[in-house]
């Protein structure tokens, strides 16, 4: 017996032994590969002694996947860096892009776009009035797919009169159409030369864009490596060289960053208030946070047998302590939100009462809309229990601490919740197809808001539509948008505004969270962090190492 | 055979140890000092304190509390599995090792097919199958797992089924299940406890993968591997959370894996003596 004992410690302590030496290896193993690394950093800087580093690691959660500028399958951030549009949205307005100037008929139905000359596609292509055309009438072949975008609708055609007009016509004035043609799809350009027989909406050969990088080289779901684009027409970035890893874990990502092998987590789901905190009082590592980019909301669906119940859904919104998710989830980083739109969303100042946090009230609704509280401490009307599921995307590093935070708040009202992480692609699906009850959401965020969010919601964009369907007035609020995206009238515009947000806001299909902002972490000699107005582009452009 | 038992300390003492968890497990209530499910949003990650012995975790709970509450998914599932996958093992090992022929022939190809995949794996695929639930989790362990315990058992079986006094049994008449029952299911009992008393081991780092990786368990349920897996999202900020289940995790799998060695030099005193 004794010495079997002292075997099993005996080959404890060698195996022990053997881990440490492969860990001894491995370290072994790493300080090579930094030491060619620096090799060839050395190699690459030895022109100009002293030069700051040029390569920048940037970490994703998932692939680039397919970066198709005309379709919607691909990581955002990386079809900003590839393509650009005809204008740029900025924080004072529009700026031009690939059109150098425009000017809009006196009706509004005609934009006349004025084409920068000398602009090349990074396969050498030239990027004229023709080749913008050609984009054109790829993304217009596949129209169904752009309906969110109102102007789809409204286009009567488009023309290239020479190489440097290009023509859109509309068949209604349409005030949000340069920002749709700002936005980062579809409305980008690819090099002609890189669609299938003119067409992309069953893909394309290449990534071939105008923007300031080009793909190198991605191996799925582990890298991709970007360099600068050397005839780009505009200032030339400063970071030569990006490589973007794919780490799906928050955890691993601090790590990474931590043992310098990622310089930069950048979004609003990839990295959690916990770590924000820490890394402030760093000096290694610097922290920026945006201002309130969008609403996290949770969408109910009304066409549930238990949520269909008005009431219900106010009962619910009032369970709901938006304050203790913003304090203790988020320290105060997020700040709780009232209304789906923030007021500092254009044209969505308006009066609404918030559903104030009150478990009193809450459960005073429900006892009389008939839920009384059966076995077990969960609801019951007619002998149907209060079980509702919450769907949330496994990839979202937050999404599941507020799941179950609400769970156990809703718990206590005798609201049985039963919660659902699944990654975020099934998510998506799953909120689009309306299989949930109720699913956490975001609202677009500028330049989108409200009007693409809200024009969206006429569709199966996204789950608003399928959540939306059991409203009595469903047809009427549809209408109301409608009529918003045409309206010329800017008193008119704002009271439909008005009453689209109110209807929304009583029927209390949304419960606004906190007003979500993007944030991130970096090794402190990185500068030029900064945020665009699109919440999803990660502005490398301007980023340099000291 | 008590005897022996008795006089292998290591098996006295794990043995003991196991049945005071077991014990804490059902007498959770009572024990805990806080409501398992009871958050205080505002109080996360705090350190330990008397009223938290253990801190809280990432919704201000009570991690002590979570952790004996938490023996009564991971202990009893894992006794769950355990009495499915040995039963079943049992049955389908017995027919094949006493019936010989064609019954042997089909129950041991299947063993074969079932062996022939790597049982997590396999795992993963019944419970993606299925659908997320702890149900789903013990029927697909019991359904991977069985072959190996039938083959074990078979060939146990093998051993006594041409032993004298079955074949005694066999002359003045005895039916099937009575030699099946009463002749060689004793026989193999003793095995069939070290078997099960390592399964255990393995059946409570099954269910806590499972729930670690989020196909167990489901919050807020306490288990050990689900807790395992709340304290890997917070790793880096607040590492202490995940020593409390991860080493109640290791030092009960080894509690068991020890008694079943123990249990096998008690019950096999030709092998100690060496």
């Amino acid at each position: 017996m004794k010495k079997r004992l002292l075997y099993t410690c005996l080959a404890g302590a060698i195996s022990a032994a053997l881990l440490s030496g492969c860990q001894k290896q491995t370290g072994q193993e790493a300080a090579a590969t930094a030491k060619d690394q620096a090799k060839t950093e050395a190699a690459g800087t030895e022109n100009s002694e002293g030069t700051p580093k040029d390569e920048l690691v940037f970490v994703n959660f998932r692939d680039i996947r397919d970066l198709n500028p005309h379709l919607y399958a691909g990581e955002m951030y990386a079809q900003e860096m590839l393509y650009e549009t005809l204008v740029n949205i900025t924080a004072d307005g529009y700026a031009p892009c690939l059109a150098e100037s425009w000017s809009v008929s006196e009706d509004g139905k005609t934009y006349t776009f004025k084409i920068r000359k000398g602009v090349t596609f990074s396969d050498g292509e030239v990027c004229d009035a023709n080749a913008i055309k050609a984009n054109f009438d790829a993304i217009i072949e596949n129209k169904e797919r752009h309906t969110w975008l109102e102007m789809m609708n409204l286009l009567v055609g488009v023309s290239a009169p020479d190489a440097e007009t290009f023509v859109i016509e509309l068949s209604k004035p349409y005030y949000p159409m340069l920002t749709e043609l700002g936005v980062t799809r579809p409305f980008a350009m690819i090099s002609p030369k890189a669609m299938k027989n003119g067409s992309t909406k069953e893909g394309v050969e290449a990534y071939i864009g105008t923007g300031p990088y080009v793909l190198k080289e991605s191996v799925t779901d582990e890298y991709a490596v970007f360099e600068a684009n050397e005839n780009y027409w505009g200032e030339k970035p400063k970071v030569k060289k990006i490589t973007v890893k794919v780490i799906p874990d928050n955890q691993t990502r601090i790590l990474a960053l931590e043992k310098g092998e990622v310089d930069l987590i950048y979004g609003k789901n990839m990295i959690d208030a916990e770590a924000v905190t820490k890394y402030k009082e760093s000096d290694k590592f610097s922290v920026a946070l945006s201002d309130a980019t969008s609403t996290r909301q949770i969408v109910i669906n009304t066409t549930n047998d238990i949520l269909k119940d008005k009431t219900v859904r106010q009962a619910i919104q009032h369970a709901t302590n938006r304050q203790a998710i913003s304090d203790g989830i988020f320290y105060g980083l997020e700040k709780p939100a009232d209304t789906l739109y923030s007021k500092t969303v254009p044209y969505c100042n308006i009066e609404l009462t918030p559903y104030e946090f009150s478990q009193d009230k809450a459960s005073k609704m429900l006892e009389e809309s008939g839920w009384v509280m059966g076995s077990q401490n969960v609801r019951e009307k007619d002998g149907m229990p209060l079980k509702l599921t919450l769907l949330y995307n496994s990839d979202s590093v937050t999404e599941k601490t507020i799941a179950e935070y609400l769970q156990s708040e809703y718990g206590k009202l005798g609201i049985g919740l039963e919660i659902k992480g699944e990654e975020e692609q099934s998510y998506r699906d799953n909120m689009k197809a309306g299989n949930f009850d109720m699913v956490f959401n975001i609202c677009w965020g500028l330049p989108y808001d409200p009007q693409s969010s809200l024009a969206g919601m006429r569709q199966r964009v996204y789950g608003d539509y399928a959540a939306q369907q059991g409203l009595a007035d469903k047809a009427e609020i549809d209408k109301a948008i409608t009529e918003i995206m045409v309206s010329t009238d800017e008193e008119k515009r704002q009271e439909l505004y008005r009453f689209v947000l109110t209807r929304l806001h009583e029927d209390a299909v949304y419960i606004p969270l906190t007003y979500e902002c993007n944030k991130a972490v970096y090794r402190s000699d990185l500068k030029g962090i900064g945020f665009t107005q699109t919440q999803y582009e990660v502005p490398f452009a301007q980023m340099y190492f000291e | 055979m008590w005897n022996r038992f008795l006089k292998n300390k290591m098996a006295v003492i794990m043995m003991g140890f196991l049945a005071a968890i077991a014990l804490a497990g059902v007498f959770a209530p009572l024990l805990s000092p806080n409501d398992p499910y009871a958050n205080d949003i505002l109080n996360k990650f705090a350190g330990f304190s008397l009223k938290y012995p253990l801190g809280t975790d990432q919704l201000g709970r009570c991690i002590l509390s979570r952790m004996i509450y938490g023996i009564r998914p991971t202990l009893f599932l894992s006794l769950l599995t355990m009495t499915g996958t040995i039963g079943l093992g049992c049955i389908l090992g017995l027919s094949a090792g006493y019936f010989r022929g064609p019954v042997e022939e089909i129950i041991m190809r299947a063993v074969d097919v079932m062996m022939s995949f790597p049982s997590q794996i396999m795992v993963f695929a019944v419970v993606a199958l299925l659908g997320v639930d702890v149900r789903n989790v013990i029927i697909a362990n019991v359904l991977i797992k069985w072959a190996w315990y039938a083959r074990m058992i078979r060939t146990n079986v093998m051993k006594y089924r041409d032993k004298n006094f079955v074949l005694f049994s066999r002359c003045v008449g005895s039916g099937e299940p009575f030699i099946l029952f009463r002749h060689l299911l004793p026989s193999i009992a003793s095995e069939m406890a070290v078997l099960a008393t390592l399964d255990i081991g393995w059946a409570i780092l099954n269910i806590s993968t499972l729930s670690f990786l989020g196909l167990g368990v489901q919050a807020p349920t306490p288990e050990w591997g689900a807790m395992l897996n709340e304290a890997k999202n917070v790793m880096t900020t607040n590492p202490v959370q995940m020593i409390a289940p991860g080493l109640a995790i290791v030092i009960v799998v080894a509690a068991f894996n020890l008694l079943g060695d123990a249990l096998r030099d008690a019950l096999d005193p030709k092998e100690v003596e060496v």
